[in-house]
């Protein structure tokens, strides 16, 4: 189940980060490639999104395409040594001793059915933030959407598609941002030890250093955190839960902890 | 977009698919199949049983992935301004330089396209419908591949095309389609493994005309082998009324009749005047002016005169 379908170095030393844009997939990443052996891009690289319209071809309902002559096994070799040896060229370049490789593109979640095929072996990592905070700092990013409701319903449609392939992925770990941004090094300990990664008192003071520092932000002048949605007018919230309450209620974040 | 260099000689020479890979681009109607078939019929070749798509729906997407320049990279990634660091869309030009890129897609092409071959060691000959529009990505990332060009005469093509088979909107769709992906190909017209095939010239001797694709692409072919592919060919369709979707070629795509060698065709007056009807109307309106701006703007300012003409008449 969790074997790589390809010999590749990164078998069993690929992460892939799973969230919606501006779930803190960046600061994840920072907080991941603090340990010397993994590294990944701060850019999403879509790499999933490229092939996905191969994997389309293999499965055209027409009879056309490569299924005439390509296994689904020889397809999966291909991909992931693509995948792989661009990683080792991103590697090569931005940390060469490294020897495991993140993958954060936000999208990743939507590609799930193709990346469990690719990476059954890889360390699936669904980073859960509260979905009015994503939906605010959506709607103050550049590109995001200007309404709440709409930015709310992308959230919670990316939580329900992880949600949804969820059973492919023999190595999946839930994180709360919350959370993470509560005890950072506890929780990055516990996730890298789930790896089978050390951690020692120089890498647990590195994470702490690392962990405080801001990314992924536009528009904001506050430090990472979790709670922000606060400062949303009510019919900004309104929209939200709207739109999303039921996948807030159901992870808790109507509770009073949270709400 | 793809990135702005191709794939070194160097490193295609060191695929094993290196110069073994023919690529016939047409618009569909143009008795592409036919030529697929008689090729596959030579010794040491072989043909997918379908059309692949590996770069309509495949590899394309991959090169496209790639975002090249600093002004392009400059409109998807932004600086964070406190640490300096990157975010956005990089794609996979965030991975690493171009070559390296093409060589790891080039290595994916191969992974698709190899098991094609079956137990041959010869050459593998590809048509899929699309791929007139890949036309460059097919020279980016297969610079050492054949890409056999095969045009037919456009009116004919167009009015097959406007049949409901392939659900164009119309005939000015269908002409349009022809028109198009016949220009698509002029990205490549320098590129040296390009040639390209009048289908009216294959029928009329095929026997000289495969002789030469075959000399072309390094397969030993003797007479008998030349005559089954021939055979294998078959056929060609019956010339069937170009009507209005040949009418409009013939005003929007003259430059393409002329650039392969198609004379002028009769056409009853009602027919023509429709087509430049066509052309001048608000459906059209669209393609008219694309033809403008490809610099045949009288053609437009002629078509909107014999319209209003029309229009007087028949008022």
């Amino acid at each position: 189940m969790s074997y790589a379908p390809a010999q590749t170095e990164f078998a069993d030393r690929t992460v892939v980060v799973l969230a919606h844009s501006r779930s803190g997939t960046s600061w994840l990443l920072n907080l991941l490639t603090t340990h010397p052996a993994l590294c990944g891009i701060d850019t999403e690289s879509n790499i999933f999104l490229a092939l996905n319209e191969l994997w389309r071809n293999r499965h055209r309902p027409d009879g056309e395409g490569l299924l005439a002559y390509l296994s689904i096994n020889d397809l999966t070799v291909a991909m992931r040594e693509f995948c792989d040896a661009m990683f080792a060229a991103s590697r090569d370049v931005i940390k060469p001793d490294a020897t495991w490789y993140v993958e954060k593109t936000p999208d990743n979640s939507l590609f799930l059915p193709l990346i469990a095929v690719t990476h059954p072996d890889a360390w699936f990592v669904h980073l859960m933030r509260d979905g009015r905070d994503v939906a605010r700092s959506l709607v103050a990013a550049p590109m995001g959407p200007d309404d709440y409701g709409k930015a709310a319903g992308e959230w919670a449609r990316n939580v329900r598609w992880v949600e949804r392939n969820e059973w492919q992925l023999a190595r999946f770990r839930r994180v709360y941002y919350e959370e993470l941004v509560q005890d950072p090094v506890a929780h990055m300990t516990d996730l890298f030890q789930w790896m089978g990664l050390e951690v020692d008192p120089k890498l647990a003071a590195a994470l702490g250093e690392r962990a405080g520092h801001e990314v992924m932000r536009f528009g904001g002048t506050g430090r990472v955190g979790a709670g922000k949605w606060r400062e949303l007018s009510e019919r900004a919230l309104e929209q939200i839960l709207g739109a999303a309450g039921d996948v807030l209620a159901e992870y808790g974040y109507l509770d009073a902890a949270y709400g | 977009m793809r990135p702005d260099v191709i794939l070194p000689e160097d490193r295609a020479a060191e695929s094993p698919l290196s110069g073994r890979v023919v690529f016939l681009v047409a618009t569909p109607e143009t008795g592409a199949e036919r030529l697929l078939r008689g090729l596959a019929a030579l010794p040491g070749v072989v043909a997918p049983p379908v059309p692949t798509h590996v770069f309509s729906q495949g590899l394309g997407e991959v090169l496209d992935h790639w975002v090249s320049g600093a002004e392009m990279i400059n409109r998807f990634v932004r600086r964070q301004p406190d640490d300096g660091t990157l975010m956005g869309f990089r794609m996979l030009s965030g991975l690493t330089d171009p070559e390296t890129f093409l060589s790891h897609a080039r290595t994916l092409g191969d992974a698709l396209l190899l098991p094609g071959f079956g137990e041959s060691d010869g050459m593998l000959v590809e048509y899929s419908p699309f791929h007139i529009n890949n036309v460059a990505d097919i020279v980016t990332l297969y610079p050492d591949s054949h890409i056999v060009h095969v045009v037919r005469d456009g009116r004919q093509v167009a009015a097959r095309l406007a049949s409901p088979l392939y659900m164009e909107e119309n005939p000015g769709e269908a002409a349009r389609r022809w028109i198009d992906e016949q220009h698509a190909v002029d990205e490549i017209a320098h590129h040296p493994m390009l040639s390209a095939v009048r289908i009216e010239g294959l029928d009329a001797d095929p026997t000289t005309a495969l002789a030469l694709l075959a000399e072309a692409f390094g397969i030993d072919a003797g007479d008998d082998d030349i005559e089954r592919a021939i055979a294998a060919m078959g056929d060609p369709p019956p010339v069937v009324p170009s009507g209005a979707a040949g009418a409009i070629v013939d005003i929007a795509g003259a430059d393409l009749l002329a650039k392969y060698g198609y004379g002028p065709e009769q056409r009853d007056t009602s027919t023509r005047l429709a087509a430049w009807a066509h052309l001048s109307s608000s459906a059209a309106g669209s393609f008219a002016r694309r033809i403008a701006t490809e610099g045949a703007s009288s053609v437009v300012e002629r078509a909107r005169a014999v319209a209003s003409s029309v229009r007087r008449t028949e008022g």
